[in-house]
């Protein structure tokens, strides 16, 4: 160690060893250089060691692409389009499909649809001005009713406590965020496998997609309306926007946050352990299902997921379908848990 | 998908046993959504993706585990890469964003570990084989593993730079390209990687060197 100092300090030259090296002197300067290292041990020496590193870098093994990646590739492609081209696909799926493609596309829809929006409040704005003075509380309620049309008294999703407001105790217990790893998707479909089976609580199933498929709990797809306290559970307008997301993680995040930030609050937790246990597996699964269950207000909501790996570093979130249905509740022990 | 010409070029080519792959077929083909540029992709551009991908990575494991990430990566934006003159820095780019991503996720600690295992297949880090071996043989594979250990410890930018120049040849240009960084600072980097292998391996290329080995 004490040579390399000796070297690199008594000789200036030696900082100009790397040009020779790389052929990046003039042909005059080369030649000087060359002179000077011919006469200096200390250059000598220092450009042997250069000269022995590029050896060693070139005595390493070429790794080599192997048709096998090219074939993984290649499938990965062709069942990333069977699955876009599948006869379920929605014009969500094939346009955010369309967008993930083509960010600069999605970037200019975004400013137009802003534009658009803009123009459109402001034109709404301007005929609402205009009709002030004449418009009665009622109609002031009526458009506060179309800007807000489903909004409920909405709980955050209960993750710590599960006692109620009204000190009712649900039956679940604490902890209510499950979720369910479920076996691979069918490619040719979007479909997930019957996972209620062993639920006493079962409800009747109406998936109208899968027939052939076991009951399972109430489907709850385009069907907006208010809360109900018997029954299925209806999800409002917004909560369904959820449906047929798909993305990177913090992108499904994001969208479903702006229409049910309780459900993205639960899956901001969800999603990163279900990513985590799939870290060590052993990387042939190019698709992990799973479901996410909580409780949101009265219902429980089961959120059916898939999370597709492989075909970039970065897994991609599907939101297949949600359903709902009340929570029974019970009541609290006397002395009431707080 | 269809390439009349592309196609008609290919097939005739292979044909006749030859190969007349150019970057320009192989990016008409990707941009037409032919599978079959990967294939090029990877006869003529697969040693150099790899190499990109060991030198961002580490450890040849972790680029095979990619590597097929990487041509799903190059296939997905096709069409970022307009100029054909750019096509190879813009493929190595691609290739080394991907390894970098993968970099960030990985614990720093089991990196050298599995460098020392998987780089050099056979190889089972220091531990030296079972089997006799002349002297110089082994003093050979002793200052070669200290290599793939020092670089293994050498920060990303520094190895990728010194693997790109050392082992594949690149300009410094065409490094600085890949890097998406100046010539100077391509510069710099191979200074710094040298001397840092030079100061790991400085008692070792000594003793070759006094060892009457070159």
């Amino acid at each position: 160690m004490t040579l390399r100092n000796e070297t690199r300090n008594d000789c200036p030259h030696t900082r100009h060893l790397d040009a020779l090296l790389d052929d990046r002197l003039d042909a005059e300067r080369r030649l000087r250089l060359k002179e000077h290292v011919a006469r200096c041990p200390v250059c000598r020496e220092e450009r042997a060691q250069l000269l022995a590193l590029r050896r060693l870098s070139r005595a390493l093994p070429q790794p080599t692409l192997s048709s096998v990646a090219v074939q993984r590739a290649k499938s990965a492609l062709l069942d990333r389009d069977r699955r876009r081209t599948g006869p379920r696909r929605s014009i969500g799926a094939a346009l955010n499909d369309y967008f993930a493609e083509r960010p600069a596309a999605l970037h200019t829809a975004a400013v137009l649809a802003g534009i658009l929006i803009s123009v459109f409040s402001y034109g709404i704005g301007r005929w609402h001005g205009t009709r002030g003075e004449a418009s009665s509380p009622r109609a002031d309620h009526e458009v506060a009713a179309i800007e807000r049309p489903t909004e409920s008294p909405a709980s955050p999703p209960r993750l710590e406590s599960f006692i109620d407001p009204m000190g009712m105790r649900t039956r679940n217990e604490p902890g209510d965020l499950v979720i369910e790893s479920l076996s691979e998707p069918d490619p040719d479909s979007a479909v997930i496998p019957p996972t209620l089976g062993d639920d006493p609580r079962r409800l009747p199933t109406t998936d109208l997609a899968s027939a052939d498929e076991e009951p399972r709990g109430e489907i709850l797809r385009p069907t907006a309306g208010p809360i109900e306290s018997e029954g299925p559970v209806a999800f409002s307008a917004e909560a369904l926007e959820v449906l047929e997301r798909s993305g990177s993680v913090d992108s499904v995040l994001k969208q479903i946050g702006e229409a049910a930030p309780n459900w993205a609050k639960i899956l901001s937790i969800a999603l990163p352990e279900a990513l985590e246990g799939k870290i060590g597996d052993d990387g042939k699964k190019d698709a992990r299902n799973m479901v996410v269950s909580f409780n949101d207000g009265g219902s429980q909501i089961r959120l059916h997921l898939t999370i597709v790996f492989g075909m970039s570093i970065e897994p991609r979130v599907q939101v297949n379908r949600a359903e709902a249905k009340p929570l029974e509740k019970i009541p609290a022990p006397k002395g009431g848990e707080r | 998908m269809a390439d009349p010409v592309g196609h008609k070029r290919m097939n005739q080519a292979e044909g006749r046993g030859e190969i007349a792959v150019t970057d320009e077929l192989i990016l008409r083909l990707l941009r037409q959504g032919d599978l079959r540029a990967l294939d090029l992709i990877a006869r003529v551009h697969g040693d150099r993706v790899m190499s990109v991908l060991v030198s961002v990575l580490g450890d040849r494991a972790s680029a095979e585990d990619i590597c097929h990430d990487v041509l799903v990566k190059l296939y997905e934006g096709r069409h970022d890469c307009r100029d054909i003159e750019a096509f190879p820095a813009w493929l190595l780019r691609v290739a080394r964003n991907l390894a970098l991503d993968h970099l960030r996720r990985r614990d720093r600690g089991n990196r050298i570990v599995e460098f020392l295992g998987r780089l050099r297949p056979g190889s089972r880090g220091v531990l030296p084989k079972p089997a006799p071996e002349p002297i110089e043989d082994l003093a050979n594979r002793e200052l070669e593993e200290r290599f793939e250990i020092a670089l293994a410890n050498l920060a990303e930018p520094f190895r990728t730079a010194f693997l790109l120049r050392e082992r594949e040849g690149m300009s410094y240009l065409e490094i600085a390209e890949i890097l998406g960084v100046a010539e100077k600072t391509v510069s710099s980097r191979l200074f710094r990687a040298r001397r840092e292998l030079q100061d790991a391996l400085r008692p070792y290329l000594e003793e070759r060197r006094k060892g009457g080995r070159p």
